[in-house]
């Protein structure tokens, strides 16, 4: 009975193991994501950087960039995870298939309106509505919604559809289009291109999306134990990582970008917009790496992490608010409008995590207790 | 899972090592010509010199008014050339540079990458601005130099604005025109000084304009022009000079030849313009040779 007891406690605290790293690298993904649009605001680089074609002045502001590169590979595939785990759970509670997808469809377009209603005019403070124009929100949703599509279909089939469109997506780079012809722009950039209508095209964020519900076939059902999910991740991204090395210093297929040397920052730094095949595979590589590090220090030493589960349970509230924020009093009133360097992007950070963790608890709160259907989708 | 944590550890720390390195120092130094240079931490790194000038000599290929102060100009452009040390240690592999021109509100207004293939000979990569009225704001500029997207050499530079003439005799330029047949070899000194000359096979007039206040517009670029009047009042020669703000002449020179098949006899006079103001005259008389 005493060994019943305990086996039962061990899989209670798994389950919720599962769900902790989930919203805590997630949340992690957040922070990062607010430093690199407090540098966005407060740092004068961006007077000057452009995202698609950057360059640097000194070590701590490549740094400051680049680790927000790992922002949209990790929302894509924790949102990937999460519609894998989503649909599972439902179908296995009884809710009828169709049901299920159309509830993922509906948040799928619940981002989409959320981007060209509330983010694309609170970049500038809300001064003008903005609403055509595509960008990270909008593809997660759009991805949510393909997922859907195959979300059903044997981890194997998901695998090989997201990687054939990761090495066919370089292939389709090659259409040439007239960017000035609105709907060779829009359709283009809303599937393979980057410009000016969105940066994030849909086709390779997909296959990230499709690849984090690979991962949570893994992470949430497969691999029993914390141990085995961190050999494993560490096996996958081990991979993932040679690969995106031997594509990378090929010099040819996959990467895009001319690299001085391995392991200098233009070797980091390939093509972003849209991301090369290098690009994915090297972040790939690294979300499943962060996720086990998530793992195992949740294991050793689960209080670090607990301000990453703040933001991490309402991502969505996060990223809305704190770049409304930082649109309306930096941006629109100009406090401090791109005046500072990396120390101040970071106090920007700071200040506004004080801001914003007691928001997204008290928001976290109205979410769990509210049955309004806009409240619940956010 | 000791063992699982510890890995992690390890590869985390191996990421962070990784995207750790710079290939060059944070201190910059400044070399004689004011090019700010990040060297590299390799002693094979490749380094870059900046000169900034406005135009080559046709025929000798020297830079004129290189320097780092400039003056805005009709029609007229600021050229960059970056000098590449080292680079043959680096031609196994495309090399990519950028060329960032940042104006007097810190922003960025031109942008050029330039890529060289493996092998490639080259050893200079150039860049140009207009400097145009219309294109450009007096004020301080910088242009930076990236290599494989890491800041390499930076310089800082100047603006002016367009010229502005100033009547008053004791601040703007003034000249002192002197006409003579030619000059001695010997002694320097001018033969045939005056205002009437014979029409010869094989004779010049020559003009020797000495300018006054010659740093009166401070490091501004000066433009002078000749134009050489006939009888008719129309001008048959003209000519244009220079005066960069590195260049201290403050003597100009012009000539027209006068054999009896290109001259007429009669009056002609020669003007001298600062820009579109005519700053000194002097009329001469060509007469028939008998």
């Amino acid at each position: 009975m005493e060994k019943n007891n305990s086996a039962s406690t061990i899989s209670l605290t798994v389950k919720k193991q599962r769900f902790d790293y989930i919203d805590q690298f997630r949340g992690f993904v957040g922070i990062l994501m607010l430093v690199g649009h407090c540098s966005y605001y407060f740092n004068s680089i961006w007077l000057n950087l452009d995202p698609f074609d950057p360059l640097f002045p000194n070590w701590s502001q490549f740094a400051l960039r680049y680790v927000g590169y790992l922002c949209a590979p990790g929302f894509l595939m924790m949102n990937g995870a999460m519609v894998w785990w989503s649909y599972h759970k439902r179908i296995s509670k009884g809710t009828a298939d169709w049901t299920v997808r159309w509830h993922l469809i509906q948040r799928g377009l619940f981002l989409i309106i959320v981007q060209m209603i509330w983010v694309n005019s609170s970049w500038g403070g809300f001064r003008v509505l903005q609403p055509w124009h595509f960008g990270i929100i909008a593809t997660i949703g759009f991805s949510m919604i393909l997922l859907t599509l195959i979300i059903n279909m044997r981890w194997q089939i998901q695998l090989f559809i997201a990687l054939a469109i990761l090495v066919i997506h370089p292939f389709l780079l090659d259409i040439s289009y007239d960017p000035e012809n609105t709907w060779a722009r829009v359709l283009m950039q809303t599937f393979i291109d980057s410009g000016e209508f969105n940066k994030y095209p849909v086709l390779p964020w997909f296959a990230l999306a499709t690849l984090g519900a690979v991962m949570a076939t893994g992470w949430l059902k497969e691999w029993k134990t914390n141990q085995q999910r961190i050999i494993i991740s560490i096996g996958i991204a081990s991979v993932a990582i040679i690969l995106a090395i031997v594509v990378r210093t090929g010099r040819g297929f996959g990467t895009i970008s001319p690299f001085s040397d391995f392991g200098s920052w233009s070797f980091l730094l390939d093509q972003k917009y849209p991301p090369s095949l290098y690009m994915n595979l090297w972040f790939f590589a690294a979300v499943v790496i962060a996720v086990s590090l998530f793992i195992a220090i949740g294991k050793v030493a689960p209080k670090l992490l607990i301000v990453f589960s703040i933001p991490g349970k309402v991502p969505l509230f996060f990223y809305a608010v704190h770049l409304a924020i930082l649109g309306i009093f930096v941006k629109r009133i100009g406090i401090f409008y791109r005046e500072g360097g990396v120390l101040a992007s970071l106090i920007g950070v700071v200040v506004m995590l004080v801001i914003m963790l007691p928001l997204c608890k008290w928001f976290y709160g109205v979410k769990r207790r509210s049955k309004n259907f806009f409240i619940r989708m956010i | 899972m000791k063992l699982a944590t510890l890995t992690m550890l390890f590869i985390s720390s191996l990421i962070f090592l990784m995207t750790a390195c710079s290939s060059r120092l944070e201190t910059p130094v400044i070399e004689d010509d004011l090019t700010i240079v990040y060297p590299s931490k390799k002693a094979s790194g490749i380094s870059a010199k900046i000169t900034l000038y406005r135009k080559v000599e046709k025929k000798t290929g020297d830079l004129l008014g290189s320097g780092t102060i400039f003056t805005i100009r009709e029609k007229a452009n600021l050229r960059a050339v970056v000098d590449l040390e080292n680079l043959y240690n680096n031609t196994y592999k495309d090399l990519m540079f950028h060329f960032d021109w940042i104006g007097p509100n810190g922003k960025s207004f031109y942008l050029k990458r330039v890529d060289l293939v493996h092998n490639d000979s080259t050893s200079m990569i150039n860049s140009s601005i207009s400097i145009s009225p219309e294109q450009r704001q007096p004020g301080e500029y910088i242009l930076r130099i990236y290599f494989f997207r890491e800041l390499i050499a930076e310089k800082k530079f100047e603006i002016l604005p367009k010229f502005k003439f100033n009547r008053s005799k004791e601040k703007g330029i003034t000249a002192e025109i002197t006409l003579y047949r030619k000059k001695s070899k010997k002694t320097g000194k001018l033969i045939g000084e005056g205002t009437v000359f014979k029409i010869k096979e094989k004779t010049k007039v020559r003009a020797l304009v000495e300018l006054e206040n010659r740093f009166a517009y401070g490091d501004q670029e000066l433009v002078f022009r000749y134009e050489w009047i006939g009888p008719d009042g129309l001008s048959f020669y003209g000519k244009q000079i220079d005066l960069f703000p590195g260049d201290s002449t403050s003597i100009i020179r012009s000539s027209i030849s006068i054999p009896p098949e290109k001259r007429e006899p009669g009056k002609y006079s020669l003007r001298v313009y600062l820009y579109d103001t005519l700053i000194a005259e002097k009329e001469f008389e060509l007469l028939r040779n008998k």
